[in-house]
């Protein structure tokens, strides 16, 4: 994969859907695609590297047990599902972005992915019509039909044409990046800020429905062992 | 105003309109001092990051201050400990991005036998589950080697994560396949004192660096709270 990552399989990524998450609102996108790695049991295949990706390094956020490291930027497979995702731990630096956009966006033709997801959140409050579902979608491809059967409302662009959801990191910038050369869809769903954890739940469930997978049962849900410290460490003894 | 609680908009890693407008950038020329080229034979390439390591190592280990090399616009001193021993000295970003610093100093990572970072963190930051009382300071690590077990210092546990040079070097070298540790020293005062800095003496103590004194003198960046 170029200069961005290393690995030592070589995969053919010509069936393989590819998810991205935009940092983003709750960091929902992230906890999405942590749910999509634990519950459908994907592998990491490599760090990604980039000069824009700020970097991070801890240990593996999946298996406690094991002292693997996990790094910023990531690509975890499912050869059966036929799916590759990215997990962004960290963000992106903003004067390096548009170079990392259209990086990826080489990589992603050179590797021939089927079809791209972009995964966004974006602030409820920015909503005018609240009634009904909260997720919406931006695509280049024809999904109409089951995007309207799963409830996801079509994004509206401003009164300048343009797509602007407030909160949503860079989900719009690298869609149009990788839309211009290749299939790609924007899923975004509106939240406040919080216990995100529901929302993220949401999200795979009605991602799996558009992707085809079969949706998952709410007891074949598994979380991370790192969420366990999604509000915090415990209270230091000495408060008592 | 002077007590207003500006809280962020949100906790995810972004500002308000942070990626409104995106521009190309152009990648920056370093400014060399001194060789950019690695001497033939490093053993030891040690990252130095964070104010308290560096000024615990600028008092205490570095016998020649002088660097040998430098990059101005990077904030990166390279200085020679011993015989082929290097300390890379990083002040702080100025013109580069963490990973571009680790792509201008590649051949000098390449080059060493074995690299190793150090950073430092409050320990108030530190999270585990079974640490009731914490410590005045404690050590942890993370490597890209797991077989690697010559210094066992205990493997940071999830959800801790490090960032900034060390995080980049560590995560160049695991794609590199270049053997590296990253040292991550929590310690509860903001400036070093007698106690807390036991770990730090022991960690270099391990590494075979010796100390040219340990009469630290650490001015803390400000008399708040003092």
């Amino acid at each position: 994969m170029r200069n961005l990552m290393k690995t030592q399989s070589h995969v053919d990524f010509s069936d393989y859907t590819l998810i991205i998450p935009s940092v983003s609102v709750g960091n929902i996108p992230q906890l999405t695609i942590d749910l999509l790695i634990t519950t459908y049991e994907l592998e990491r295949l490599s760090a990604i590297w980039h000069p824009a990706i700020v970097p991070c390094v801890g240990s593996d956020p999946y298996d406690s047990n094991k002292s693997d490291i996990c790094t910023a930027c990531e690509l975890y497979l499912n050869e059966q599902l036929k799916l590759a995702v990215i997990q962004l731990r960290s963000t992106i630096e903003k004067k390096l972005a548009l170079n990392f956009f259209n990086d990826l966006r080489d990589v992603i033709l050179h590797l021939g992915f089927k079809c791209t997801f972009v995964l966004a959140s974006s602030f409820d409050y920015e909503l005018h019509n609240i009634s009904g579902e909260k997720f919406y979608f931006l695509s280049n491809a024809d999904c109409n039909d089951i995007m309207r059967n799963c409830s996801v409302k079509p994004l509206q662009p401003d009164m300048n044409g343009k797509y602007y959801l407030n909160g949503d990191g860079f989900a719009v910038k690298i869609y149009q990046v990788i839309q211009e050369s290749t299939t790609c869809t924007l899923l975004v769903k509106y939240a406040s800020e919080g216990d995100n954890r529901p929302d993220a739940l949401m999200m795979l469930r009605r991602l799996s429905v558009v992707m085809g997978l079969k949706e998952p049962l709410d007891e074949n849900i598994k979380c991370p062992s790192s969420w366990r410290f999604v509000f915090g460490g415990p209270p230091p003894q000495g408060l008592y | 105003m002077f007590g207003e609680i500006v809280e962020p908009c949100t906790r995810a890693l972004i500002d308000e309109d942070e990626f409104d407008e995106f521009t190309e950038h152009a990648v920056g020329v370093p400014d060399w001092e001194g060789n950019a080229e690695p001497p033939d034979d490093i053993d030891y390439l040690i990252f130095i990051e964070t104010e308290r390591v560096k000024a615990f190592v600028q008092n205490c280990v570095l016998k020649e201050p002088a660097p040998v090399s430098k990059i101005n616009n990077a904030g990166i001193e390279i200085c020679i400990v011993d015989e082929n021993k290097y300390f890379v000295i990083f002040s702080g970003k100025k013109n580069f991005t963490c990973n571009e610093i680790t792509q201008l100093l590649e051949k000098w990572i390449k080059t060493a036998k074995y690299v190793c970072a150090i950073t430092s963190e409050s320990i108030y930051n530190y999270q585990n589950d079974n640490l009731q009382e914490k410590p005045t300071s404690l050590v942890k690590m993370l490597t890209s080697n797991n077989k690697n077990k010559a210094l066992d210092y205990g493997i940071l546990e999830c959800p801790n994560l490090v960032t900034g040079l060390g995080a980049s070097i560590l995560t160049y070298c695991l794609l590199a396949g270049v053997k590296c540790n990253l040292y991550v020293i929590y310690v509860d005062t903001a400036p070093l004192d007698s106690l807390n800095m036991k770990s730090l003496l022991m960690l270099f103590s391990d590494l075979g660096i010796s100390l040219k004194n340990t009469n630290i003198s650490l001015t803390p960046a400000s008399n708040l709270y003092m």
